[in-house]
């Protein structure tokens, strides 16, 4: 008797987990996959003020249209975002990569209103080398329909948009994209 | 300046309260079984340690939140500098992480109280230890799945701040803090049914050792429930505090088997009836609130209140099957001590309306509990997706809720063990005379609908049952006591706090019933166009735009409008309903602006963004009768819940002598 | 005897409790569909509740601000239908945006009254010739 009123209860208690296991495992919708509405398209382009320390090299304002014509890895971030700070040394170590093999990196700082001095703190932090630039009214963000940061757009030499990766990138991605892009 | 990485600090805290509530359990069980009053007594000192090293933990928590210390994961991804210090303050419990952090404080808190205070009974050290092995679990998700004192490595400047809907309204500081109380109170009876279980003493000692902690985990949520409505109220925009969210759903179905489980323990204490059902329902309560903490948290069932799908979600799902199969297994397996041998003798009695209660609430919970899995079971028979609309959550429901409402009214009148007819047919001839005047005289007045004209009809014969109920005790004792009125009345709710408290409550749940019916059943709802400095009529007012505005604090950029409310030329209030950024990312959240009467509410929110060449507002206007009132029965209940439990405690014969007597008629 | 009518009672009001949960439960069931779906079988859905989930259509936004009237194509890039709702458009509606709009199919013309904005829509239009992915496009919608 109790064996098989303990039995029947054990049956029960497993349906409803597999019911539940069932809800877990359907694939939830993974945004990082879904690309993004700008791919095959035309990288919507802008021109945005460049911190003082890259002037030397770029001059005041970096302009993606001068560009064009390179493959272009475009990363957005902002100082309030915590997985910005992961990939930011992994950024940084890919473009002493790639920067020498024609592929022009840039950081686009945005969602982050007259935070000049973050901005500044964060590029020295990790001393990056690719030029970054203050999208002060996040409207090149608008433009390029981020859903949030970080997110990481990879531009062909045509000036098209390939990939977009949401999220912090990582060495694999870049190097399978960049890969892609330098074949 | 000294260096103290509060991170390590507060993992070290996490940790070593984990190690406690294992101990803990282990050394209470054992203990317990060889009769080790050495053991048991440690397991009562790590109980303590455990709420003093989780205390640390929070104290901890809270100094990196005010603070602004980004190296500790959570308050980098949950924090901001910018927000107000009670943001701050609040931003524990707005993430996942933290709320665990807050339930296992609470846990701790509530075993190291339970493990000083608690009697020395054959119950105690297995009820600690149960205790402590749930907060293993909770301790394990913190230490091991979700630890919000990881260290960052290269600490952010800032963070993006907490959840701006939570940031948007002070009463998200209370929601979940209430709610967290509320589970936590409901755990110990749970602990303590288990330890009669496993000691085989199936009697009312386990009920009567918790009765205050099942009363006031009760009041908690009862007051958590109303909280989350006035919240969503005041914050969602479109002016009701209800929508069958599974979210909603899932904090209310501990509730309600936890009301059938405060009416049913009082047949076991009186007449040693419905053991088995007791222990059935409290351990239900406690898994439900498990299950519900699975539910939201893993994007099993989808909400719109999305808080994603963390990593928790397997490890709560793993411990809702785990409680459930332990406690089903364990009453499965003490069957033969816990089976009734009474039985009923009159269903026309008091434990026969208790019976009845509990048959209701119990059928209330399957039909949410089926209204909110139905989707996930749908999907995995076929593939479609579905959602239940709040239709089916009304349609079942309301026909619940007025027989719960007829039952609260006769129920108490009843005494135990049989119903004398005499007595019974006056009473009855009473509150059906109650209902038919009340009934008609709100046709009369022009409720034609029939919801809220039944739900008039039951109030006004639950006032004459609360009428009669209080009469019938009062009327004796004024006779007896050669004494004023008043100074009787004074008395016996001086002694009688458990059958006064339970009126009190009783007579909120009638006002919160008739705000319900009124609010949702003459709820009048529509979009205007407002061009600004024109006006426009809604239901006897009128409205005018006479401005726009900016507000930018620290926190926030907010852009709204001026609304100026006049009825019959003459000038009721300004309204000013805005829309808010927090932060530069996420999305605007809109605050409504309210103009709170007894009669109805006129509730103002802005559909359209305002900038500074806007020339019109789109207003979403609301006007609700009596909902007001839902947020006053609110508070009585929690009134009248805390008097039943005030007063200290009365040695256990007054009380007895007390309740022996069928109260509700004249003796 | 007093078991028998116990028992009788119990399966009584199960019975009615059964009865009131199904009916409920089958007026109120709402399908989460998407324009190709309906286009299946437009005579299944037609007149019923259901949520329509999709995105704008670049291009086919009218709003009547006096009128507060808003019309619109939902697509899933199979399939596109005429969607009417009275209201302002929420925030963050955009074309190419995702958007779950719940209400009835009259004659192919949607009739909706509560409209959602989905963030997380960042389901693409496909190139000429590439395979067009619902079920990718219904889970970001959900």
């Amino acid at each position: 008797m109790k064996l098989r009123r303990i039995a029947l209860i054990a049956v029960v208690v497993a349906a409803i987990g597999a019911l539940f296991a069932f809800g877990l495992l359907r694939g939830n919708p993974d945004d990082r996959n879904i690309t993004s509405n700008l791919i095959g398209k035309p990288a919507p382009t802008f021109a945005l003020p460049l911190y003082e320390r890259y002037w030397p090299d770029y001059g005041e304002t970096f302009s993606l249209q001068a560009h064009v014509g390179r493959p272009l890895v475009i990363n957005f971030w902002a100082s309030w975002c915590l997985p910005c700070y992961e990939e930011a040394p992994v950024l940084q170590q890919a473009w002493q990569t790639y920067g020498p093999q024609g592929v022009q990196f840039v950081g686009i700082q945005t969602q982050d209103r007259d935070k000049r001095d973050e901005g500044r703190t964060f590029i020295a932090r990790f001393n990056l080398g690719f030029p970054n630039v203050l999208d002060n009214d996040s409207l090149v963000g608008v433009d390029w329909a981020l859903y949030g940061v970080p997110e990481t757009f990879f531009v062909d030499a045509s000036g098209k948009v390939v990939a977009k990766h949401i999220g912090p990138v990582t060495a694999a991605v870049l190097d399978q994209q960049l890969g892609a892009l330098l074949r | 300046m000294f260096d103290l990485e509060l991170g390590p600090l507060g993992s070290a805290s996490v940790f070593l309260a984990f190690g406690l509530a294992v101990y803990g359990a282990v050394a209470g069980i054992v203990g317990a079984a060889r009769r080790d009053a050495r053991l048991q007594t440690s397991a009562r000192l790590a109980a303590v340690a455990g709420f003093i090293l989780a205390t640390a933990a929070v104290v901890v928590m809270q100094a990196a939140l005010l603070t602004n210390d980004f190296s500790v994961t959570y308050v980098a991804g949950h924090s901001r500098i910018a927000s107000p210090t009670w943001v701050k303050v609040v931003t524990m419990w707005a993430a996942l992480e933290g709320s665990i952090l807050l339930w296992s404080w609470l846990l701790t808190g509530y075993t190291a109280l339970l493990a000083v205070t608690a009697p020395l009974s054959p119950l105690r050290p297995y009820a600690i230890s149960i205790m402590q092995a749930v907060q293993v679990f909770f301790l394990g998700v913190l230490a091991f799945i979700a630890n919000p004192f990881k260290v960052v490595p290269l600490p952010p400047l800032d963070g993006p701040g907490p959840n701006e809907l939570l940031q948007n309204h002070w009463m998200m500081a209370v929601h979940p803090l209430l709610m967290y109380l509320g589970f936590v109170g409901l755990t110990v009876p749970f602990a303590y049914a288990m330890a009669a279980l496993i000691t085989r003493r199936p009697g009312t000692e386990w009920m009567a050792q918790t009765r205050r902690w099942t009363l006031t985990g009760w009041g908690f949520l009862s007051g958590a429930i109303v909280a989350g409505g006035w919240w969503s109220y005041e914050v969602l925009g479109w002016g009701g505090y209800w929508a069958w969210d599974p979210v909603e759903n899932v904090s209310f179905m501990p509730w309600l088997t936890a009301t059938a489980f405060i009416h049913s323990v009082q047949v076991q204490e009186r007449r040693r009836m419905l053991k088995p059902w007791n222990v059935l329902l409290i351990v239900t309560t406690f898994s439900l609130s498990i299950l519900g903490t699975f539910l939201t948290r893993s994007g099993v069932v989808s909400s719109v209140h999305a808080f994603g799908n963390g990593p928790v979600g397997p490890a709560f799902l793993v411990f809702f099957l785990l409680v459930t199969l332990t406690a089903f297994g364990l009453l499965a397996l003490r069957w033969d001590d816990v089976r009734d041998r009474a039985d009923l003798d009159s269903i026309v009695s008091r434990e026969g309306s208790f019976l009845g209660v509990n048959i209701l609430f119990v059928t209330l919970t399957a039909a949410v509990l089926l209204g909110t899995l139905f989707p996930l079971i749908v999907e995995a028979f076929t593939g479609d997706k579905v959602t239940v609309g709040a239709p089916f959550f009304d349609q079942t429901t309301l026909p619940l809720w007025l027989l719960v409402l007829a039952l609260m009214g006769i129920g108490p009148l009843l005494p135990w063990r049989r119903a004398e007819q005499q007595r019974l047919a006056r009473n009855l001839a009473l509150l059906t005379g109650a209902l038919v005047v009340s009934g008609a005289l709100a046709w009369l007045l022009g409720v034609h609908k029939v919801y809220p004209a039944l739900t008039v009809a039951l109030a006004g014969y639950n006032l004459m049952s609360l009428y009669l109920l209080l009469s019938g005790a009062l009327v004796p004792r004024l006779r007896l006591a050669n004494r004023g009125a008043l100074h009787v009345l004074r008395s016996y709710a001086v002694e009688s706090r458990r059958r006064v408290g339970s009126m009190i409550v009783h007579f909120a749940v009638v006002i919160v019933a008739v705000g319900v019916a009124f609010s949702s059943g003459y709820r009048v709802d529509e979009q205007i166009r407002l061009d600004f400095g024109s006006s426009a009529e809604f239901s006897g007012y009128t409205l005018t735009a006479v401005d726009r505005f900016m507000e930018r604090t620290p926190a926030r950029i907010s852009a709204g409008a001026v609304i100026e409310v006049t009825r019959g030329g003459r000038p009721v209030t300004t309204l000013r309903p805005r829309l808010n950024l927090f932060g530069e990312a996420g999305r605007t959240v809109p605050t409504p602006a309210v103009y709170y009467t007894a009669t109805h509410d006129l509730y103002l929110n802005l559909n359209s963004s305002v900038g500074p060449d806007t020339t019109f507002v789109v207003l979403r206007v609301v006007k609700s009768p009596l909902v007001t009132w839902i947020w006053v029965g609110g508070a009585i209940l929690l009134f009248g819940t805390a008097y039943s439990l005030g007063g200290g405690r009365r040695p256990a014969t007054a009380r007895a002598v007390a309740g022996e007597k069928p109260e509700g008629a004249p003796a | 005897m007093k078991k028998i009518v116990y028992a009788l009672l119990g399966v009584a009001v199960l019975a009615v409790a059964g009865f009131l949960i199904s009916k409920a439960l089958q007026s109120s069931l709402v399908y989460f569909i998407l324009p190709s779906e309906y286009a299946r079988d437009t005579a299944a859905f037609e007149g019923k509740r259901v949520r329509l989930g999709g995105l704008v259509q670049a291009g086919s936004v009218r709003f009547d601000d006096a009128k507060l009237h808003l019309t619109f194509q939902i697509t899933d890039h199979l399939k596109d239908y005429p969607v009417q709702y009275d209201g302002a458009p929420p925030d963050l509606f955009q074309e190419n945006g995702g958007v779950v709009i719940e209400g009835r199919f009259h004659d192919g013309v949607f009739v909706g009254d509560n409209l959602l904005v989905k963030h997380s829509s960042d389901y693409h239009p496909p190139a000429d010739g590439e395979p067009i992915d619902v079920d990718a496009l219904k889970e970001s919608l959900r």
